[in-house]
């Protein structure tokens, strides 16, 4: 995994109201950094830098004027809460832009081809409408799915942060691929 | 789903997971009967639990961020290391092939590299890694060895292969016509590599042809182990071990476990290899499956029959040889190969060993242990499956297949007095084929083809008996029509092979034709229906008036039978379109409303799609404006059936029928963007099935309608996307669909459906216009010659070939529009009756087709007056004035006339007024000259009886008189003459000119001005005499004096019409 560049930390928290504690401010920022680390490990030729998503993030929380964490796993739900708003916002305005008129519906075989590039904004948006069926009949797998789909966490640190076993979370995880897969199939 | 069922679902599902395969079912079985809804979700996310592509797989943020990389093709003389590519050889899912050489080395040994080419999923760098590591540990002569590995400059992995230029095992068998024997052996080395990859705990997972080649030397080699995988020794069973299912497979090899997801073992290379040898042996797939195996398979899976290779091998044909071949699969080789198909993997072989040794024991002629087990296992199944007697397409196969045994069986029988025991018998084959419920019809088209063959056989088999046990004839008719449908309803889930659907259709009719009662009625109304459909639906050549010949027919049938009332509504809608059609909306209208007055049949909608195709039917009963509404509820009912149901080919017909329809109902509200919308859906759903079934006859009918639907829009939205480009796939589209019958032209028919047909330069002699005076002579042609249109000089007497052959094939009638633009009607143009252009232009004369097919049907006469042409066809017992607009080929059906007599020539009198002779009046009839107003639309006679025996032709002369030409003068055996018929007073007066023996074959007449004419004479073909080839005459109107023209013999071969250029 490629560390991200390191020279764009100085822009971070100009404009932005101090949290509770400095230390705290830090160890998310590095928080952060680290999942965007992860989560992108290839930036070359991408219209949204990895930097640039954290920091999008990093301002709407602190935009937030409720933004009291009661600890890091709290913090980390909210910023995959944002990071899949800003996500989806972003998939639908490249979509839009493309297409100049509304969304097309995902087909099933648009998955698994390789070069399918122009399908992964339609993918993004199709995954937050279906996670959002998902939630109100699941809360719990729906935030199992945000937490790994739009955050990028693993398994292992999804249930940490909702507080739930490691083998429950894996099981939840795979009934959640095992619908998500029904209904793409059945979308078609 | 209920917040309960749920919870529900996600506890059944993943106990299930725990599960194998068998007991997973025997759960999902026994925790959701009575709820289909809950028993579905799980089923469906059992399916979709191993896929390793799932959309969750890839994170968001990657997915916008990093943009994916590809691997830039390779081209001819790249170097990888120590290779050279010499060009792509193939593609898979992730990769690209290339043949590559050795860059030292100058040998004509040949290298295949594949390089991954996508590494945007994460998991191909893996499943590659593990490829090159598998291989690398296999060593092995049947096996395809790796070379090299390396990474190409930019990053990217590959691996190097010997390159195996040999044909996959299938093919090799039939292509060198292996006998069983010989086969086996192959198998046998396939065997052993495969035992050996076991032996290093890999299993194949994907074992096909394609993977299985055999080279120039006879020896197989396997390759491609992409999706193979180590098996993970496990503790709980010590069979061999076991690892997840993987996606992609190939659908048609792959084991059931595989196909549902279950935990593999060994077992799996072993079905997937015994699929293999059942194609080799058989020359065909024991069992196809659709895309998506679930539904299908969860009904199928306990109970599915293959048919043994033996009886698979003759159903392809007959022949010595064949069943010779047959003969030697019989028997062991059925027991050995239907083992390994056994959809338990514990009914299989234990072990690729245990299968070589079955084979090792028949080569040597001994005791084959697959033997004694399929037979009881077979007896078994066939006990259930007679008990259930569900009426499925599966049930139907083998039910089918069952009376096929019986008939023969029983065909051997001599004995004469058991009739009741024959009726029964018979009934026994026909009632199956019966009760195959068209809803329930498989996607693939081998499978429905088989499925006609099979009831052809059958009904072939209880013909010759019917005919003593009139008590069978209406269910034997029955099954004639079901094969009927099932080969060429157009309407419904057809093959698409319309004429022998009609041939069916008539022997349904022809066998209950005098019968009087309501079953008999209700087969020959929904016969009558069928032979409609085939003449009437869009894809197809239409022929409207024929069309509505036959349902006029059927609704005669269900005059006075009110259980036959949804088949007359169907019949007065139909009426409807066609008069739609023929531009008659008025008389639509009242079709329409008859059809709505008809009670509405019983609902017989048991499920959300024949609820749909009643709101279809519906709505095609009701005014067009209305339409729109009930389509789009169609289409809502089909929603669910296209998510459950979609194993079933009437479902897309149904859902693309709909489309298009409500499609076109947008598209006449001018609401572009819908339309569009509705055309493109129908596309899509009919691209899905083709590109599992490219065979697919009528869904490429439907596809290329979809596409020549969608061409309609540009040109009206005012968009212009790309009209032309759309227009020519509907044209090529089209151009697949049609047979290939020796008098039809498909490039042409096809391009005038689209009404896109290229201008062609006619072959001639002429190069230039017409002059005044010219005379125009059309020969009609025979079977042999097409026909041509020569100009006549009267000043020179030289004769020119204006132009014969392109699109000229019959012709029957020439109308002149200028001396530089003739309309030719012609009768055989792709099969139906066309107008042709001719235009001179810089020299050359230009031809090409403004409109063709639809109402024109046997053109008779054409005339052309005011920039529109107006076209008597002949209907048999009368004419039918069609307008036709050249510049678009649109066509109006203007009126026909009541008397008999066929159409001789029609001639522009004034102003809208057309002057129509009619010959050949039948028996005691009157010839008669008819007038038309083709404004009016009012018909009325110019003269009828007098001197008028048999009029051919007619031709106007400047003071308004009518010069006629007689075949047969009233009263005169062997005497023609030409009449002058002047118009004065109130009635009209008749005049002879002259009257001669030539004129009883005269076929055409011109008059060139007050005091001179010209006619034309056929050649009597059955006599050598030099006088009685076709001639040309000059008259004197005054004397009545004729002259025949010298003209160079041949060119004059069968002269139909006469002009005078003005």
């Amino acid at each position: 995994m490629a560390e991200p560049a390191e020279q764009s930390e100085s822009a971070s928290s100009q404009e932005v109201a101090p949290l509770q504690s400095d230390e705290l401010i830090a160890e998310l920022y590095m928080e952060l950094r680290r999942l965007a680390g992860r989560l992108m490990s290839r930036e070359r030729g991408a219209t949204l830098q990895p930097t640039a998503l954290i920091h999008e993030v990093y301002l709407k929380l602190c935009q937030q004027d409720s933004a009291v964490w009661a600890d890091k796993n709290h913090f980390m739900a909210v910023a995959c809460q944002s990071m899949r708003r800003i996500l989806v916002d972003h998939a639908r305005r490249r979509g839009a832009l493309k297409r100049g008129q509304a969304m097309p519906t995902l087909t099933l075989d648009s998955i698994p081809e390789p070069g399918f590039r122009a399908q992964n904004v339609e993918n993004i948006v199709a995954v937050d409408e279906l996670l959002n069926k998902l939630t109100t009949w699941d809360a719990r797998l729906g935030k199992l799915v945000e937490l790994r789909y739009f955050g990028g966490l693993t398994t292992e640190e999804a249930a940490t942060v909702m507080g739930i076993s490691y083998d429950q979370a894996r099981r939840d995880w795979t009934v959640a691929r095992a619908w998500f897969r029904t209904e793409m199939r059945l979308s078609k | 789903m209920k917040p309960q069922d749920w919870e529900r679902c996600k506890q059944i599902f993943c106990d299930a997971l725990e599960l194998g395969l068998e007991e997973r079912i025997l759960l999902v079985e026994r925790e959701c009967s009575g709820e289909p809804e809950l028993r579905l979700q799980v089923l469906e996310m059992l399916g979709s639990a191993t896929d390793d592509s799932s959309l969750l797989d890839i994170n968001a943020a990657e997915q916008v961020v990093g943009s994916p990389r590809l691997a830039q093709p390779l081209i001819p003389g790249d170097i990888l290391g120590r290779y050279r590519v010499l060009r792509p050889i193939g593609q898979g899912g992730t990769s690209l092939v290339y043949l590559a050489e050795h860059v030292g080395l100058h040998s004509p040994r040949r290298f295949a590299i594949k390089v991954i080419a996508s590494a945007f999923l994460g998991g191909q760098f893996d499943r590659f890694d593990r490829e090159c590591e598998i291989l690398a540990g296999l060593e092995h002569p049947n096996i395809a060895r790796i070379i090299d590995q390396g990474v190409t400059e930019t990053g990217w992995p590959y691996l190097v292969m010997d390159f195996i230029d040999g044909l996959p095992i299938q093919e090799y068998c039939a292509a060198k016509k292996l006998a069983p024997p010989e086969i086996v052996r192959l198998l046998l080395d396939c065997c052993g590599a495969v035992s050996y990859v076991h032996s290093k705990l890999v299993v194949h997972c994907d074992l096909k042809p394609t993977n299985i080649l055999v080279d120039a030397g006879g020896s197989p080699l396997i390759l491609d182990f992409g999706i193979s995988r180590l098996i993970e020794p496990d503790r709980k069973t010590r069979a061999g071990g076991t690892t997840r299912g993987i996606r992609p497979l190939s659908p048609n090899y792959a084991s059931p476990e595989q196909l549902v997801g279950a935990p593999l073992t060994a077992s799996t290379d072993i079905y997937s290899l015994g699929v293999v040898f059942y194609e080799s042996l058989a020359g065909t797939l024991p069992f196809e499956h659709a895309e998506y195996p679930w539904p299908q398979l969860s009904r199928n899976i306990a109970e599915r029959e293959v048919p043994p290779p033996s009886k698979a091998r003759l159903k392809r044909g007959a022949g010595r040889e064949k069943l010779a071949f047959a003969r030697q699969l019989q028997g062991d080789l059925d027991s050995i190969v239907l083992k390994t198909l056994a959809a338990d993997p514990r009914d299989r072989y234990a072990s690729i060993d245990e299968l070589s040794a079955d084979l090792n024991r028949y080569l040597n002629g001994e005791v084959v242990q697959a033997r004694r087990s399929t037979w009881g296992v077979r007896a078994g199944k066939l006990l259930r499956r007679r008990r259930r007697q569900l009426v499925q397409a599966a049930w139907v196969c083998g039910g089918i297949g069952l009376a096929l045994g019986a008939s023969s069986w029983f065909a051997t029988r001599q004995s004469r007095d058991r009739d009741l025991a024959h009726v029964e018998e018979l009934k026994a084959i026909i009632t199956p084929l019966i009760h195959m419920l068209p809803e329930e019809l498989p996607v693939s088209v081998r499978a429905r083809t088989s499925l006609a063959e099979h009831l052809s056989q059958n009904i072939e088999s209880v013909a010759p008996r019917i005919s003593q046990y009139p008590e069978l004839r209406a269910d034997l008719a029955d099954a004639l029509l079901r094969n009927a449908e099932l080969l060429g309803d157009p309407y419904g889930a057809s093959l698409g092979r319309i004429e022998e659907a009609r041939v069916y259709y008539r022997r349904a009719l022809d066998l209950v034709h005098n019968t009087a009662n309501a079953a008999s009625a209700a087969i020959r109304a929904r016969a009558c229906l069928g032979m409609g459909d085939t003449y009437s639906h869009p894809s197809l050549e239409r022929d409207p008036v024929e069309a509505a010949n036959w349902y006029q027919r059927a609704l005669h049938e269900t005059a006075g039978l009110p259980e036959l009332r949804a088949s007359a509504a169907l019949a007065q809608s139909r009426m409807g379109m066609i008069d739609e059609l023929l531009g008659d909306a008025g008389g639509a209208q009242s079709r329409y409303e008859q059809a709505l007055r008809l009670p509405p049949a019983e609902d017989t909608a048991f499920t959300p799609l024949t609820a749909a195709i009643n709101l279809i039917h519906h709505a095609g009963m009701e005014p067009p404006a209305a339409r729109r509404g009930t389509y789009a509820k169609a289409l809502e009912k089909l929603q669910v059936p296209l998510r459950y149901d979609f194993t079933n080919i009437l479902t897309w017909h149904t859902a693309i029928e709909a489309h298009l329809a409500l499609g076109m109902a947008e598209f006449n509200e001018a609401r572009m963007a819908e339309a569009e919308k509705e055309f493109s859906s129908a596309g899509d759903l009919a691209a899905t099935l083709l590109s599992q079934d490219s065979e697919d006859l009528q869904m490429r009918r439907e596809s290329a309608m979809a596409l020549q639907r969608r061409s309609l829009i540009p040109s009206r939205d005012g968009r212009r996307v790309s009209p032309n480009s759309l227009r020519d796939q509907a044209v090529e589209a089209l151009k697949l669909t049609i047979p290939n019958r020796p008098d039809s032209n498909p490039d042409a028919h096809a391009n005038s459906s689209c009404g896109e047909a290229s201008e062609r330069i006619s072959e001639g002699t002429s190069v230039t216009p017409l002059m005044a005076g010219d005379l125009v002579i059309a020969n009609r042609g025979s079977p042999d010659a097409s026909g041509n249109l020569l100009a006549f000089s009267p000043g020179s007497l030289e004769m020119s070939v204006l132009a014969k052959r392109g699109y000229l094939n019959q012709i029957v009638d020439v109308a002149i529009a200028s001396r530089t633009e003739l309309y030719v009607a012609d009768r055989n143009f792709a099969g139906s009756g066309a107008i042709v252009r001719l235009r001179h232009e810089a020299g050359r004369w230009l031809q090409k087709p403004v409109s063709c097919g639809g109402l024109l049907r046997h053109p008779g006469t054409l005339a052309y007056a005011g920039g529109r042409l107006l076209l008597a066809d002949d209907d048999e017992s009368s004419a039918v004035f069609i307008g036709i607009d050249p510049a678009t080929g649109r066509q109006t059906l203007l009126g026909r006339t009541g008397a008999p007599g066929k159409p001789g020539k029609l001639v522009h009198s004034v102003a809208d007024d057309f002057l129509l002779s009619l010959f050949w009046p039948g028996e005691g009839g009157p010839a008669e000259l008819v007038r038309f107003n083709a404004g009016t639309r009012k018909l009325d006679s110019a003269a009828r009886f007098g001197l008028l025996g048999d009029p051919v032709a007619v031709a106007l002369a400047p003071n308004g008189d009518l010069i006629v030409a007689d075949r047969e003068w009233v009263g005169a055996r062997g005497l023609g003459s030409i009449l002058r018929i002047g118009h004065g007073g109130a009635g009209s007066s008749q005049k002879l000119i002259c009257q001669t023996p030539e004129l009883s074959r005269v076929t055409a007449v011109a008059v060139a001005s007050e005091r001179e004419s010209w006619f034309t004479t056929a050649s009597v073909p059955y006599s050598d005499s030099p006088a009685a080839r076709a001639k040309l005459f000059h008259l004197d109107l005054a004397s009545g004096h004729a002259s025949e023209v010298t003209i160079s013999e041949g060119i004059l071969s069968a002269p139909v019409a006469l002009l005078r250029a003005k």
